[in-house]
């Protein structure tokens, strides 16, 4: 047996081990979990070999130790607690701010009122929690894990098997949040984490959630993370995820959305983090009238990557997507992506377009990139692409030609190629945050620096030329 | 004695043509002083944005021979940045669209970046706001042109009058403005050229590089050449234009 061989069968018996007391006290989710350790007992650890891991190096997984993470919260001083939560938290969201730490929900660092009527946030693996609030349970018991039948993503079924806690976050029908809801994931410790999720919004309920994954310097942690989304009719859900895991780290997310009709996803996703990433998003458009807009940024530089697999299944009739998936790569980074678009027999007058646009800042970046459609029914509208390049050379010119410095002038157009997806993040301070990280991921050079904090501060300019001219 | 801003001397350059230099200008000769506006018109392919972009530096365009004088400095030798902080401006025939960025914070940052050069102080946003709404009254253009980005999605008039803008706030010493008059209804032009003649002062100069005599009823030239395979071919005054617009190019032949 070689090394790699001997890693992961390790891998699979640890597993095996910490699964085998974990079955949770609800039900509905020691039956997911049952059905998830019998797949998981069928199953090997996934390789090359399968088409959806063609591009994955399993080193950045098996390199890791493997700790199960610890259920009991380690006490946190209260100095630490503001520190971190003046770090990575928000202004506009401050009220409204889940936290979870190390992969554990706590109420305790988290902030939000949790006696809104229409809007619940509870742990869903608690029987005491779920015996409080009936309406939880129930949409715990019909929506968590719903696929777990047809799941074969070997990491969703991991965490499945090993999850101790998470949130439920339901919307009742009508329920329209009114400030978006932040939902901060710190990591601090080197160990393997499950992170996991259920967002459930009701008949034309309105969420704006922003969800963060931090990782503090160095930390060389395994995160596998979950969330499931269900929308029902009419609802409107904007999920933006940003991601600044440590760069040490290995981070797998899983991301599974259902549509029901007429309602609307809008999926951001910006990555700048962690040594090794990985998405696999899958949205299911199961209603008519249901639109996704799912888009992504990935600015990876040094010899980290970034996987983006994403499923786009349009499943009814008059249904609508949108993908637009940015990379910025520099130094030997490597990215990924793979979309496929599935038009299902009988949905008619689907529409669907899928882009994937790459800027390869130095000669040593690797990006696969793979749009695919996959359409068994006639009457439908659907268009793919990707593109890969370096930095325009005119508008390079045009730049220098008012002045700016080679390097000032790549580091606007960068800035540029960046800000088409940045700026659609809801809240400014976000908005400033997810521009930094990109920033820092690609600047080598003081002029850069200059020519971001320039760019980044004109939104604070602009209120006060607003303000001055009543 | 009045200052030689730019002096070009038998000036030969070529353009790379799937692998094979064909050369575009042939020994051009201009020698450009301060207070004077020249005018360069010409046949298409004559050569005219060449010379427009190989005086500001563009890397496709590889000089062979002959040399370009810029205040007594030899020009060809600076990187597009050092031509444009020393004083060159180009307004382009085709102005870029950058997405994203900030019209003000791009104008700042240009004008910031000439003052670094000349060791000159750097403008705060609130001072180089008031400087900027000065600059932009002249054009007649509403203060919500900064806050869009850098010609993105700019109509046509709207991306020549960024580029007057953009020569007012820089202030060069030689503005070479590449047919900025094309594709400008007569309003556009009447404030175009309100712009040019509140730049042009006794201590700087303007070459328009134009195919039509129109733009040079409200900016008037000391001189007029024709250009035209790839060398000037005929200098007269004001009344060379006219000339052309009635019988063509002929003329200078």
């Amino acid at each position: 047996m070689n090394t790699t061989e001997s890693l992961e069968l390790s891998f699979m018996e640890q597993i095996a081990r910490a699964s085998a007391g974990n079955l949770s006290s609800i039900e509905e989710i020691s039956q997911a979990q049952i059905i998830a350790n019998q797949k998981l007992n069928n199953a090997n650890f996934p390789s090359k070999r399968d088409e959806a891991w063609k591009y994955f190096d399993f080193r950045d997984i098996l390199d890791l130790d493997f700790i199960q993470a610890s259920n009991n919260m380690p006490p946190l001083s209260q100095s630490r607690i503001s520190e971190l939560i003046d770090k990575y938290v928000f202004k506009e969201s401050s009220e409204n701010l889940i936290v979870t730490y190390n992969g554990v929900f706590s109420p305790e660092l988290s902030n939000f009122k949790s006696s809104i009527d229409g809007l619940t946030i509870t742990n869903f693996n608690s029987s005491e929690e779920l015996a409080k609030n009936p309406k939880a349970h129930l949409l715990v018991k019909k929506y968590f894990a719903r696929n777990i039948k047809n799941e074969n993503n070997f990491f969703n079924l991991v965490n499945t098997s090993l999850i101790s806690n998470g949130f439920l976050l339901a919307l009742d029908d009508n329920y329209q949040a009114t400030q978006p809801i932040q939902v901060l994931h710190l990591s601090d410790k080197n160990e393997f984490s499950q992170i996991r999720s259920l967002i459930f919004a009701g008949k034309n309920s309105k969420l704006d959630l922003l969800v963060t994954y931090v990782g503090v310097k160095d930390a060389k942690y395994l995160k596998n993370s979950v969330v499931e989304a269900y929308l029902d009719a009419g609802a409107q859900v904007k999920l933006q995820k940003i991601q600044n895991e440590s760069k040490q780290a290995t981070v797998l997310y899983n991301f599974y959305a259902q549509l029901e009709r007429d309602s609307k996803l809008e999926f951001d996703s910006y990555s700048f983090g962690a040594k090794s990433s990985r998405k696999d998003l899958t949205v299911d458009i199961i209603g008519s009238n249901a639109h996704a807009d799912i888009n992504g940024l990935y600015v990876v530089n040094g010899a980290r990557k970034s996987h983006q697999k994403i499923r786009i299944n349009h499943l009814a009739p008059h249904s609508t997507s949108n993908q637009m998936f940015k990379g910025l790569l520099d130094d030997s980074a490597r990215a990924e992506f793979n979309g496929l678009i599935e038009v299902a027999k009988g949905a008619i007058k689907t529409d669907s377009t899928q882009l994937n646009k790459n800027l390869l800042l130095s000669n040593g970046a690797h990006i696969d990139s793979r749009p695919q459609l996959n359409i068994l029914n006639d009457d439908v509208k659907c268009s793919h692409g990707s593109t890969v390049g370096s930095l325009d050379e005119e508008q390079l010119f045009y730049l220098e030609s008012r002045g700016l410095s080679s390097q000032g002038a790549r580091a606007i157009l960068t800035y540029s190629f960046c800000q088409e997806l940045i700026k659609r993040i809801s809240i400014e301070s976000a908005r400033n945050y997810a521009s930094n990280l990109a920033f820092a991921n690609i600047s080598k050079q003081e002029e850069g620096n200059l020519v971001f904090s320039t760019l980044a501060e004109n939104s604070k300019f602009k209120r006060y030329r607003v303000e001055n001219v009543d | 004695m009045t200052e030689t801003i730019i002096n070009i001397k038998n000036l030969h350059a070529h353009i790379d043509e799937d692998g094979r230099p064909r050369e575009i200008l042939k020994g051009l000769n201009l020698e450009i002083k301060a207070g004077e506006v020249h005018a360069i018109m010409g046949p298409n392919g004559s050569g005219k944005s060449t010379l427009s972009k190989v005086l500001a530096g563009h890397p496709d365009y590889e000089v062979t021979e002959g040399s370009v004088e810029f205040h007594g400095k030899n020009l060809l030798e600076l990187e597009p940045d050092a031509r444009a902080n020393s004083g060159l401006f180009l307004a382009f025939q085709y102005p870029v669209e950058i997405p994203g960025v900030n019209n003000l914070s791009f104008l700042r940052m240009s004008y910031n970046s000439k003052q670094k050069f000349l060791g000159k102080e750097e403008m705060d946003p609130l001072d180089f706001d008031d400087f900027i709404e000065e600059k932009i009254n002249i054009l007649k253009m509403n203060t919500s042109f900064l806050d869009r980005n850098l010609n993105e999605g700019f109509s046509g008039g709207e991306k020549k009058k960024n580029e007057i803008l953009q020569m007012l706030v820089l202030n060069p010493s030689l503005a070479i403005l590449d047919e900025t008059d094309s594709g400008l209804d007569i309003d556009a032009l009447r404030i175009v050229a309100d712009g040019i003649n509140t730049y042009k002062s006794s201590k700087n100069a303007v070459l328009l590089i134009t195919h039509y005599q129109r733009l040079l009823d409200y900016v008037q030239p000391d001189f007029v050449h024709v250009l035209a395979g790839g060398v000037i071919q005929k200098t007269g005054d004001k009344n060379l234009a006219l000339e052309l617009e009635k019988s063509g190019y002929a003329v200078s032949k």
